[in-house]
């Protein structure tokens, strides 16, 4: 924008600048072209007059020579009168005359008078109104010989008409006004190339020196004189630079636009190269943080599969204690290897539940007797005082299952009921056939769960018990989810849980082969 | 159960308390019970001795128990293995071709005994 200004500035003072040159081109030009309109009418007028008005004095001694003067005077159309006039004490009187007006014997009065009172041996000149009506211009020139005697002539002029030049005539370029006057007076216009009189704009004067008067010639330019290039020159610069200006603020602006582009690119870029190098960031993190899950996850299998090991050898060791001592054991030490039984029964399940949801292991299915994996399971994880376990299988086939994983399932719906009841109650557990699958449930008397809790029992991590890795249900539905089958739980609070296994009943529904 | 001849099985296990527990179930129940720490020793023994039943660990040091079983010739009748670990793809298939089952560490005695018994009815 600044650009545009000093260029709008620039182009103002060129522009006035200009305008001063052309106006004082053109105010030379007309002064010249003035005067020379004012020396050509000065040879031509003043010399055609007084030679006109010579031969008609000359003429004026003989009244047949006067006759054919007068006559090829009066022929030209705008001579009016044609006269010779001689002093008489001090009037004038009519010697000779042809055409409009004066007679001859008449005494000469008015402008007429003063006219030729004034003429001498130089041409006199005047314009004025005569009596008849109309202006005339009166031309007077003095005759030599023993009496004063002086030519006269008059012609019409009708100064308020226009005369106008043509474009082939000389000086048409000009409007000119001629006063038989030394200024610019209006009663004293002889002619006009125009109506509107006085000139109006620029103007130059000449003088017309007509024998003794000098005449005034006013002229102005019709068009400029310098030529219109010339005139326009000014505006064309002017207009030239604004352009200028236009185009060069555009290139700045385009330029400075392309350099905030090239900003703003530039720091687009640079947010974005931030944002990438904070993703990676994140993402280093991300994945250092998976690093340590996967480490302790590493570390969870191997500590999980170490432990196995142990747990085995307690197994065996409790049922060859039990074996020992079953003969003639109490019911105390009964309950406490039923608690040994149970807690080693734990420990293996969370293992498996840790190991499971770390690592799933591949379902290797075998054709499975459904009752006696249900007694299995309470065998290992028998019931603690105070709750009684009920069964109630009702022709169950066998199922094509991983045998470990599904008694797995039922170990977690297990010691989840026994959980549920601190105060004691019955688990009941069934295991039918409905709709071609082994339904199998199990119910316990304890405690329930609001709708919330039930919602969210089945997500890794969830636990509504004190203890417990919450991973229990979350990976038994996993695991009978993979044997295309379905866990569900029901509950109200106070009225206990119903958890419902589902197991397709055929292989080539369990999507497994033997 | 063949009263005839005793009924033998051999245990393979690198953990002793797992040999020394699996020896005195199975004893107590009747059986011949040899043992055998790793897998070269169990197919030494292998070699000079005829068993109804290999009940063998699967990770063992020096030869693991798949490996066992897939040098065994002729292979005893049964083989019941025993692992601690979840079996990749590759050992799983073996053990499926050729052993009789596979339990899991820590396993109910009871399930043992119902598999080498329902082996000793089957062989018999």
């Amino acid at each position: 924008m600044v650009v545009l200004a000093v260029f709008a500035l620039v182009s103002a003072g060129l522009f006035a600048g200009a305008k001063n040159l052309v106006a004082d081109q053109e105010k030379r030009l007309l002064a010249e072209r003035t005067a020379e309109v004012g020396t050509l009418l000065s040879s031509a007028v003043g010399t055609s007059v007084q030679s006109s008005l010579s031969s008609l004095g000359t003429a004026a001694q003989s009244p047949t020579a006067f006759a054919q003067v007068a006559q090829a005077s009066l022929a030209s159309g705008s001579i009016t009168t044609v006269a010779v006039a001689a002093q008489q004490g001090s009037d004038w009187v009519v010697k000779a005359v042809a055409g409009k007006a004066l007679a001859v014997g008449e005494q000469l009065t008015g402008s007429r008078l003063a006219l030729v009172r004034s003429a001498g041996t130089k041409l006199r000149s005047d314009v004025f109104n005569v009596p008849e009506g109309g202006a005339r211009l009166a031309v007077a020139l003095g005759v030599p010989g023993p009496v004063r005697t002086v030519a006269y002539e008059e012609v019409v002029v009708n100064p308020s008409r226009a005369t106008p030049l043509t474009q082939s005539q000389p000086f048409h370029e000009l409007n000119v006004a001629l006063y038989v006057s030394t200024r610019a007076d209006a009663a004293k216009l002889l002619l006009s190339t125009t109506s509107q009189v006085p000139l109006r704009g620029k103007t130059a004067t000449a003088a017309v020196l007509v024998g003794d008067d000098s005449w005034l010639i006013v002229a102005a330019a019709r068009e400029p004189l310098a030529g219109t290039l010339a005139s326009n020159v000014p505006m064309i610069l002017a207009l030239a630079m604004l352009l200028i200006g236009l185009a060069m603020a555009g290139v700045v602006e385009s330029v400075s636009r392309r350099r905030d582009y090239a900003l703003t690119l530039v720091d687009e870029r640079t947010a974005a190269l931030q944002t990438s190098l904070g993703d990676l960031e994140k993402a280093q993190n991300a994945l250092v943080a998976n690093e340590r899950l996967a480490a302790l996850g590493q570390m969870a299998a191997t500590v999980g599969h170490e432990l196995r090991n142990p747990l085995g050898v307690l197994t065996n060791s409790l049922y060859l204690i039990r074996n020992t001592v079953s003969a003639d054991a109490d019911d105390r030490l009964r309950r406490q290897l039923d608690t040994a039984d149970r807690e080693i029964s734990a420990a293996t399940l969370i293992v498996s539940d840790l190991l499971e949801f770390s690592r799933p292991r591949a379902a290797n299915p075998t054709s499975v007797d459904v009752a006696a994996l249900l007694g299995e399971a309470v065998s290992v994880a028998p019931p603690p005082a105070g709750i009684s376990v009920l069964h109630d299988e009702v022709d169950v086939p066998q199922i094509v299952v991983d045998r470990d994983q599904i008694r797995q399932v039922i170990l977690n719906l297990l010691t989840n009921a026994y959980e549920a009841m601190p105060e004691g109650g019955t688990v009941r557990i069934t295991a039918q056939v409905i709709d071609h699958a082994v339904t199998i449930s199990v119910l316990d008397s304890g405690l329930g769960m609001d709708e919330q809790t039930r919602a969210q029992v089945f997500e890794p991590f969830f636990s509504s018990k004190v203890k417990g890795t919450g991973l229990g249900l979350a990976v038994s539905k996993r695991i009978v989810e993979k044997h295309l089958g379905n866990l569900t739980m029901t509950s109200q609070p106070g009225q206990g849980c119903t958890a419902v296994l589902t197991l397709p009943l055929t292989p080539a529904e369990a999507g497994v082969t033997v | 159960m063949n009263s005839a001849r005793p009924f033998r099985v051999l245990v393979v296990d690198d953990e002793p308390g797992m040999r020394e527990t699996l020896v005195d179930i199975l004893e107590a129940v009747g059986y011949q019970v040899s043992t055998a720490a790793d897998g070269e020793r169990a197919l030494d023994v292998v070699r000079d001795h005829e068993f109804d039943v290999m009940v063998m660990d699967v990770q063992m040091p020096k030869r693991d128990g798949v490996s066992v079983l897939q040098q065994l010739c002729p292979p005893p009748p049964i083989v019941i293995m025993m692992t601690a670990y979840a079996l990749e793809e590759r050992l799983r298939a073996a053990v499926n071709a050729n052993a009789f089952a596979i339990l899991h560490k820590p396993f109910p005695v009871g399930r043992l005994l119902e598999l080498v018994e329902s082996a000793s009815a089957g062989g018999a």
